[in-house]
């Protein structure tokens, strides 16, 4: 009896199966089935991957016709079902090849059938609003809906941050980091982990969000002596290599490696090679690091010979700096762990 | 027993568990296309089973040509006719590999050898294990013991050519679900009892082990779920004619009247809490166990009589599915 829903699609007698459709999703609703039902329902019945993003509760299902969750978040360009009443939330079918003669009706019930299931108040909160106004796949018009409910007009800059002390009501979380949304381009306090940008056009904020990510990869951790707080704005060419290259091939280079390897009997490397980059001379790199000067020079003569070249001069500063940045993005998203969906 | 009414068999129906709010619309639309069991409506129904119940879509048992496909008519119990066995093996020659031999559902009056074989068909497409799958004879034309000396039969001739089939014999399990379920424990009581083929492990889906209507789930089904109490009823009535209920029943046509249970193999057994043979199953678990068998007992909550077979999308299906997959790898595993 496997694939026996399946038959839908080769059922002759289209009205009918039209209304095996109809009564399908119906029947979910009368019971109260979960939205999960919902998403895998759609799949069985049209024989095609079906998914559901609900931006507003950072949500993403995809179920196989068979039942299986898929993870990830590889949408494709599917066309979007909207979800009525329910801002930035929408479904789809991952159809190869023509469209099935029911695709489009068995979105739209799911739709509905999502649409009755849905808890209370269907209007995002406004953390769920604060998500939809990052989201890059919400549409547009929802965003701009979202952008007025949350009062934002102008320049605004987001913040990611593993820290919620942040000047502003306007938070939600993506994973386990902070998101928060400020009016303005606003100074921000530098006692917490934090990557920010600013759009000048709250629409461009899914932009913003992104640029600010990449802040965030470059920032270091709290209570070291380089900047835990990065504003996208002020990275500029640092910016390329943070974004064009992933955490796995950054601690893939040879000099990153290197770096983990000595840091593992020796914690001070990092933060010395820091201190040596950031200051004009020894002098004021030794007190940074509040060290006798003597002693930094026999750490880096050590450190010269453990690296193969001399972090303090010319093109071997050069090569120190990029890897110190390197190593920044592969340690960037130690702490960001991202939930999958279930 | 002809006289009895269903009312005195049924005076009343007890509560029963709520289906699982996910297999509700499929439960619904199955019912508008079954009409209820009876001795009019049976030869539609056989003929609906005929490429698997409900007019499933046939199965490629060669997966894409990584089974070989083949039928062998082999000697019945002494006296009666010749039994025709599906045997699905790899097509890939290697050394012996361990057995599943399968009993068919269709409540003892319809089905045949292909039914449900599919569940194994991964199995041999990797190259782990033989299928053979055996026609008996169905009831009512055939009462009891036709069907349980038929799989009988078919099981002894399985491990006696053992070798010219490319199995195991020291590792046959016997395998079905529904009246396959009943059946495959009444012919592991029958090796059992005759010496003769040892068997490493029976798997029970959600099996049909009990004629006399004595339990809570086998009265709460009136005309709802899937094989309600009078489908049950006629099932029973088709095997044992007037013996069903009463004393002359053996317990190799209804296996829950066995009185020891010692000495059984390894047990798989399911069921979904909203069936007909749910308290006849968790009853048969116990025992086993109590008898010194080891036993993995799975109850599902919310599935109705072969849930998982006929909404394999279900989040509770999935998990029933895996876990009887992974069983089955593990049995089948050198």
């Amino acid at each position: 009896m496997r694939d026996l829903i399946g038959k839908l699609e080769v059922v002759d007698d289209d009205a009918a199966s039209a209304l095996r459709v109809i009564d399908h999703f119906d029947r979910l609703v009368d019971e109260r089935a979960s939205i999960a039902a919902v998403v895998r329902a759609a799949a069985a019945l049209a024989g095609a991957t079906a998914g559901l993003h609900d931006a507003a509760r950072a949500l993403v299902r995809r179920f196989t016709p068979d039942g299986r969750a898929l993870t990830g978040e590889k949408e494709g360009e599917w066309r979007h079902e909207p979800v009525p009443g329910h801002p930035g939330s929408w479904l789809w079918l991952e159809r190869t090849g023509e469209d099935g003669p029911l695709d489009a009706l068995i979105l739209e019930r799911a739709a509905r059938a999502l649409q009755a299931l849905g808890t209370g108040s269907s209007q995002p909160s406004t953390s769920g609003l604060v998500r939809i106004v990052c989201d890059p796949d919400a549409t547009e018009a929802d965003r701009r809906d979202a952008v007025a409910r949350l009062g934002l007009s102008g320049t605004a800059t987001v913040v990611l941050s593993t820290s919620a002390h942040l000047p502003t009501t306007l938070i939600s979380t993506v994973g386990t980091l902070v998101v928060a949304l400020l009016p303005g381009a606003p100074s921000l306090p530098e006692d917490i982990r934090a990557g920010s940008a600013t759009a000048t056009d709250p629409l461009r904020l899914p932009i913003a969000f992104e640029q600010a990510r990449t802040a965030f990869r470059l920032a270091a951790d709290v209570g070291g002596l380089a900047p835990s707080v990065l504003r996208y704005e002020d990275l500029g060419a640092l910016a390329v290599i943070a974004e064009r290259i992933s955490a796995e091939e950054a601690a893939a280079v040879g000099d990153v490696r290197r770096l983990d390897e000595l840091l593992a009997a020796h914690p001070w490397v990092v933060e010395t090679l820091h201190a040596v980059l950031d200051q004009p001379s020894l002098r004021q790199s030794a007190a940074m690091l509040h060290l006798h000067h003597s002693t930094l020079q026999e750490r880096l003569g050590w450190l010269s010979g453990q690296l193969g070249y001399s972090p303090t001069k010319g093109r071997g500063r050069q090569r120190a700096a990029v890897a110190v940045l390197l190593w920044r993005v592969a340690h960037g998203t130690d702490h960001e762990v991202v939930a999958e969906p279930h | 027993m002809s006289e009895t009414t269903t009312e005195q068999i049924f005076p009343e129906t007890p509560i029963r568990p709520p289906f699982d709010p996910e297999l509700v619309p499929v439960l619904e639309a199955v019912r508008e296309t079954l009409s209820p069991l009876s001795a009019e409506a049976l030869p539609m129904m056989r003929e609906q089973s005929a490429n698997g119940l409900l007019g499933m879509d046939p199965v490629d048992l060669t997966v894409d040509g990584a089974v070989r496909v083949e039928e062998r008519q082999v000697p019945g119990p002494e006296g009666d006719p010749d039994i025709t066995l599906l045997i699905l093996s790899p097509a890939v020659d290697g050394p012996p590999r361990p057995a599943v031999f399968h009993t068919h559902g269709g409540g003892m009056v319809t089905g045949n050898r292909r039914l449900g074989v599919e569940m194994f068909l991964e199995q041999v497409a990797a190259g782990t294990a033989v299928v053979v799958s055996v026609e008996y004879r169905l009831a009512p034309e055939h009462p009891d013991p036709a069907p349980v000396e038929d799989c009988y039969a078919g099981l002894v001739w399985t491990a006696k050519n053992a070798a010219e089939l490319g199995i195991d014999p020291e590792r046959i399990m016997i395998a079905g679900a529904s009246a396959g379920g009943g059946l495959a424990a009444g012919t592991a009581l029958l090796a059992r009892d005759r010496a003769f083929p040892k068997l490493s492990h029976q798997m029970l889906i959600c099996p049909m082990l009990d004629d006399r209507f004595e339990t809570h789930s086998s009265h709460m089904l009136d005309d709802e779920g899937i094989w309600d109490r009078a489908a049950n009823l006629f099932g029973w009535t088709a095997l044992l004619g007037d013996r069903r209920g009463g004393p002359d029943v053996s317990p190799y046509a209804a296996p829950a009247r066995a009185e020891d249970l010692a000495g059984l193999p390894r047990t798989y057994i399911d069921t979904g809490s909203a069936e007909t043979f749910r308290d006849e199953t968790l009853a048969y678990a116990r025992r086993l166990s109590e008898a010194g068998v080891s036993v993995d007992l799975h109850m599902w909550g919310g599935g109705f009589h072969a849930f998982d077979m006929m909404v394999p999308h279900a989040a509770v299906s999935r998990a029933s599915i895996a876990t009887r997959d992974e069983f089955i790898r593990r049995a089948l595993e050198a």
